[in-house]
């Protein structure tokens, strides 16, 4: 009788504590995590490179020389800049 | 001594005894089922810090035959998490493309574009403020560098991916509006030359600007990198070998 009461109540405070944790660990699961991000996988798109359809010479007629101009680009490295939702800029006129 | 004797003999004690061992067993068997290994973790290989790693990471390309200093600067992004983990773009301007990576550094897409016309890596301060007709030949470079991309609108109206909004750098369609200067004639020519055109902005092909780049953009930003022409890959980007850092390793 003494060993059914020990069983008995081991058995019963193992599921309590169990079902507890387990029901803790499906709401903390549960609860909504960032937002996918769109992927562009899944379709391999290779745009193919030149058809060899246009090497008329006028390509070179309007090359310039190099910039010499000052640099103001920057070599990296946050790594943190890809995420999160964009509030776009004004609009403006970029260089065609 | 004799009632606590008495009392761990007692039908009482059985149960605080088993109530306590059944916690234990309880608490021991959630923490055996919940805690999970470090390689079961909801993390990707290429989100482990180099020290959890036991090699490289490098940008799956498949069949494609990129130049060598993209697959340089993608393995070095992919090794080192520089774009955050996300997708990005490489553009090469000494062969006018770009390739767009996904999240895992994957290859989904590349295509032919056109860049600006003079050949340079470095932008001229205030460019971006200036109207078009007063940009000269010599200063109509697509600089090179780390560029956060964004959806945007140009003036026309038109959606754009800003790379350097300050100095007016887009990704956008191919502009017709000209036809003398022929651009799709140029985005569908195998000479290299002819794809240098614009005042400094990347045109791609119209499928390919709809079907690759705008979604990317459309809820996110996404690194662009731009690959010099003129000064040395490891110049503009404070990058590594990663096929040498693990050589010793």
């Amino acid at each position: 009788m003494k060993v059914n009461k020990f069983l008995g109540a081991t058995i019963l405070s193992a599921s309590v504590v169990s079902g507890i944790g387990i029901a803790y660990a499906q709401t903390s699961s549960s609860t909504p995590s960032a937002a996918p991000s769109p992927s562009t996988s899944g379709t391999q798109y290779n745009q193919s490179s030149a058809a060899a359809s246009d090497n008329s010479s006028n390509a070179n007629s309007n090359m310039s020389a190099p910039s010499s101009t000052s640099s103001s680009t920057t070599s990296s490295s946050n790594a943190s800049d890809s995420a999160g939702a964009v509030a776009e800029r004004q609009p403006r006129a970029d260089r065609n | 001594m004799k009632p606590i004797g008495k009392w761990l003999s007692s039908s009482s004690a059985q149960v605080v005894a088993g109530t306590c061992a059944g916690v234990i067993l309880g608490v021991a068997g959630l923490l055996a089922f919940s805690a999970p290994a470090p390689s079961q973790a909801n993390v990707k290989p290429s989100e482990w810090t180099a020290a959890q790693r036991t090699g490289p990471l490098f940008a799956a390309f498949g069949q494609a035959t990129p130049a060598e200093d993209v697959r340089d600067l993608a393995d070095w992004v992919a090794d080192s998490g520089d774009a955050g983990h996300g997708p990005f773009l490489v553009i090469d301007k000494k062969n006018a493309r770009m390739y767009i990576f996904d999240s895992n550094s994957t290859l989904v897409a590349d295509s032919t574009i056109l860049l600006g016309g003079a050949r340079g890596d470095d932008t001229v301060p205030g460019i971006g403020s200036r109207p078009i007709e007063q940009v000269r030949p010599e200063e109509r470079t697509t600089p090179a560098g780390r560029f956060v991309g964004e959806r945007g609108h140009d003036a026309r109206g038109e959606d754009v991916v800003w790379v350097d909004y300050d100095a007016a750098v887009s990704i956008h369609r191919v502009l017709t509006t000209n036809p003398a200067e022929r651009r799709l004639e140029r985005l569908a020519s195998a000479s290299r030359e002819d794809k240098r055109i614009s005042y400094g902005c990347i045109n791609v092909p119209k499928a390919f600007y709809e079907k690759q780049v705008q979604p990317l953009f459309a809820r996110r930003r996404a690194v662009v990198y731009v690959l010099p022409e003129v000064k040395r890959l490891h110049d503009v980007f404070n990058m590594y070998e990663v096929r040498t850092r693990y050589a010793g390793r």
